[in-house]
């Protein structure tokens, strides 16, 4: 059952005495997505309300 | 004549004023305060935003659970619109943990998934979202669509558990290191920045939550207003 | 369309007529009196007892509709058969005959509804409505389609209904005809009681209202779905008093009591497993679909012996899962389409009581497929093991799979994905049951030393948590 063993072993940690900054671009990576995905929902979400609120002024007119 | 909601401007005004705020406070001290995991590295202060994102995720469903029991019992559409809502910024902060939390595994374990309680429970969560989000986008019939969501709402939240307990269940049958943090304890610097950054994500999540609630309500009205033109004769805006 | 502040009341041995242009709400009031439709506000009572409360007094209703709620594989003879054992009608096979007479019906009982002309279905139909004697009784445009001599016959059976102390309420265009019969009129427009005319009879409805009610066009309702919620007001009440009301005597005769929930368990599976005889619609799908799924994975994966034993649950539960999924998907679509799910809807039957039957039909399904699947998979991949346990973890995983499918299954066939759907809710959900049974088979087959007993309790576990859901939730899922 060689092709099963992989499933559910938790890989190695890497070794303590590797650089601090070595990670930085998972860091950077990381931090990017979460912007972008925060501040570009609260702009879509702000857009589309605008245009609710328009259509909403069409229609009571 | 609908008119807009003044008073509630007001407030989500201050929400927003206040999130700005918290999350000023919050960046400053992952950035500058909370100190250098030592066996990790830097890529350790993703923690301090991945893991409120995912208490924020877990909590989006909490009211997506009791938005639907409420619409279900009082039947009024606002519950829902609170659902709807919920469900999509649910939706969003769940994506963002797994993609970060995947990041953060690649330099720390040396793999971008695995298939442990945690990780397989919230892809399950994002996956029962996405089922929700196309259920609304496939019944036509808002009043319906209503209360197939609220039943899906609840369906899911009582399944979640379930899942991750049968996961951990499995995986307890082969040995797993448990080892995540360097130390088994969060020093004090730490355990302030992550309080303080949980605070700035759920002020994020009821800042967002107050405004697509709203968006849903406009679109609602709308709807109406829309419906009572043509039953007047009247030619579509 | 939206009814706006709608208050009829009718007594025994009345006859009203519910005129109105095209879109007035005259169907929508007529499916909020049966209890099929709930009202935004307002209530439904009948003998002072509110319809809502109890799904028994649905038996007090016979309604008659643009759809007759016939299932069209079967023949009128079966489709009166089953509905009179959920409405617990006496002595069936007589009543069956009489009503099959009373609408001329006799010549066509033993063929299929399918092949039956729309207004010999609808003579079907009425005959349905009159099977278990109700009191009241909503008909909706008794008389299109039907020549003058068929006209005439409906009346006179009207007329006779009305003597014997029953209410009718009926819709029409025709206002001569409708004049010739009611004692009452109420008028109906965008929603709105417009007037309400009182004898003396004849009461005179073509001469006063021949051009605003007879063939106006109103205006049809566009945009969005479900005006009936978002409506401002509407406040429905009809009290209808038989003789002599109390709730024990409220029974459609003397002679038949309520049916118990067992005989209309059976009755719904009975009928269900008819359908699907006749039809083999799902048994042949799901079955070629769970052997070709089988066929498949011996492609996909290397399945050597010494793999087998630890990836055959999965392959075995995988094309259990997806074979399964067809079934109870097909059964509530066959309902949803042929029109045939507002009969149950109008029957006094408990949701829960129904969600169990359909569930009970799909299980039987299931249990079909499975038996051809498993000795399918054991002679194919060669596998060994012990065969108890085995079928113990299947049945009992099949259960908590078939309750999630049947209610998801209800669900999905009301979107417009259908059996799209049904996969995208189904399996996030089932994710714990697909890990019990997996690893429960796999101890079954001897890959591994723990024990059997945990993993069974957590598959019964999700068992008992999805049926109580199913009973919980049903409802909430079937109304309109």
């Amino acid at each position: 059952m060689a092709c099963c063993r992989r499933i559910g072993r938790w890989p190695a940690l890497p070794p303590p005495s590797a650089d601090p900054m070595a990670s930085v671009g998972y860091l950077i990576a990381a931090v990017a997505v979460t912007v972008a995905g925060l501040v570009g929902y609260g702009v879509t979400l702000a857009r589309r309300i605008e245009e609710a609120r328009a259509e909403r002024r069409d229609l009571n007119r | 004549m609908i008119v807009d909601d003044r008073a509630g401007n007001r407030w989500r005004a201050i929400l927003v004023a206040a999130t700005a705020l918290m999350g000023a406070i919050a960046l400053v001290m992952v950035v500058g305060y909370a100190p250098t995991d030592r066996v990790q590295g830097i890529v350790q202060r993703v923690f301090y935003f991945h893991v409120p994102m995912a208490w924020t995720a877990y909590l989006a469903f909490l009211v997506v659970l009791v938005a639907s029991i409420g619409y279900l019992w009082k039947r009024d559409l606002r519950w829902d619109a609170v659902a709807r809502a919920s469900v999509e910024v649910g939706l969003l902060f769940t994506t963002l943990v797994l993609i970060t939390g995947s990041l953060w595994g690649k330099p720390i374990w040396n793999t971008w998934w695995t298939w442990d309680a945690r990780l397989t429970s919230t892809l399950v969560l994002w996956f029962t979202y996405v089922a929700y989000v196309m259920l609304r986008a496939y019944t036509p019939d808002l009043e319906r669509g209503a209360r197939f969501g609220a039943v899906l709402g609840i369906l899911g939240f009582l399944d979640v558990p379930i899942v991750h307990f049968s996961v951990q269940w499995w995986r307890g049958l082969h040995p797993t290191p448990v080892v995540v943090r360097s130390d088994p304890q969060l020093p004090p610097e730490m355990q302030v920045t992550l309080l303080v950054s949980g605070i700035a994500m759920l002020l994020l999540y009821a800042t967002f939550m107050a405004y697509r609630t709203r968006l849903e309500l406009i679109r609602d009205q709308n709807g109406l207003l829309q419906e009572n033109r043509e039953v007047a004769g009247v030619a579509p805006a | 369309m939206a009814l706006r502040d709608v208050t009829l009341a009718m007594a025994a041995g009345e006859c009203v007529a519910l005129v109105g242009p095209n879109g007035a709400g005259k169907t929508t009031l007529l499916r909020a009196l049966t209890g099929v439709l709930r009202p935004t506000r307002g209530e439904v009572r009948l003998g002072g007892l509110e319809l809502d409360r109890s799904p028994a007094l649905r038996r007090t209703i016979g309604f008659m509709g643009h759809n007759p709620c016939l299932y069209s594989d079967l023949t009128p003879r079966e489709n009166l058969r089953f509905y009179g054992r959920v409405y617990g009608v006496a002595a069936l096979e007589h009543r069956i005959g009489v009503v099959l007479a009373e609408t001329e019906a006799t010549a066509v009982a033993d063929r299929p509804v399918r092949a039956l002309s729309r207004g010999t279905q609808q003579r079907v139909s009425l005959a349905r409505a009159l099977l278990h004697e109700p009191w009241v009784l909503l008909l909706d445009e008794p008389d299109t389609g039907l020549d003058q001599s068929a006209q005439d016959r409906v009346a006179a059976l009207l007329r006779r209904l009305k003597s014997e102390g029953r209410a009718v309420l009926f819709t029409s265009h025709r206002l001569e005809w409708a004049e010739t019969l009611a004692d009452r009129a109420i008028v109906l427009r965008d929603g709105r009681v417009g007037d309400e005319i009182a004898g003396p009879r004849p009461l005179a409805l073509a001469a006063r209202y021949a051009s605003p009610v007879g063939t106006g066009q109103a205006p049809s309702p566009g945009g969005r779905a479900a005006p009936e919620s978002g409506a401002p007001a509407s406040a429905i009440a009809s009290q209808v008093a038989p003789p002599h009301v109390t709730a024990a005597r409220l029974s459609p005769s003397g002679r038949s009591s309520a049916p118990g929930i067992l005989t209309q368990l059976v009755a719904v599976v009975a009928k269900d497993l008819l359908l699907e005889w006749r039809t083999k619609d799902a048994v042949a799908a799901m079955l070629v679909f769970a052997l070709l799924t089988l066929v498949t994975f011996n492609f996909a994966l290397d399945l050597r012996p010494e793999v087998m034993a630890a990836v055959g649950p999965g392959v075995l539960w995988v094309a259990v899962v997806f074979g399964s999924m067809l079934g109870p998907g097909r059964s509530f679509i066959r309902e949803q389409e042929g029109g045939t799910l507002d009969g149950l809807l109008l029957a006094p039957l408990d949701r829960s009581a129904l969600f169990l039957a359909k569930l009970a039909g799909n299980l039987l399904v299931m249990a079909v497929v499975e038996a051809v699947s498993l000795p399918a998979f054991i002679a194919l991949f060669d596998v060994r093991g012990a065969l108890g346990p085995m079928a113990l973890v299947l049945v009992a995983g099949t259960v908590g799979l078939g309750a999630v499918e049947t209610l998801l299954a209800a669900v999905a066939a009301h979107t417009r994905a259908r059996e799209v759907m049904l996969p995208v809710l189904l399996l996030p959900i089932i994710v714990p049951i697909v890990i019990g049974v997996v690893q429960a088979t796999g101890l079954a087959l001897g890959s591994t030393t723990a024990h059997d007993l945990p993993w069974l309790g957590l598959i019964l576990a999700f068992d008992a948590m999805y049926l109580a859901a199913g009973i919980a939730v049903f409802e909430y899922v079937l109304e309109e």
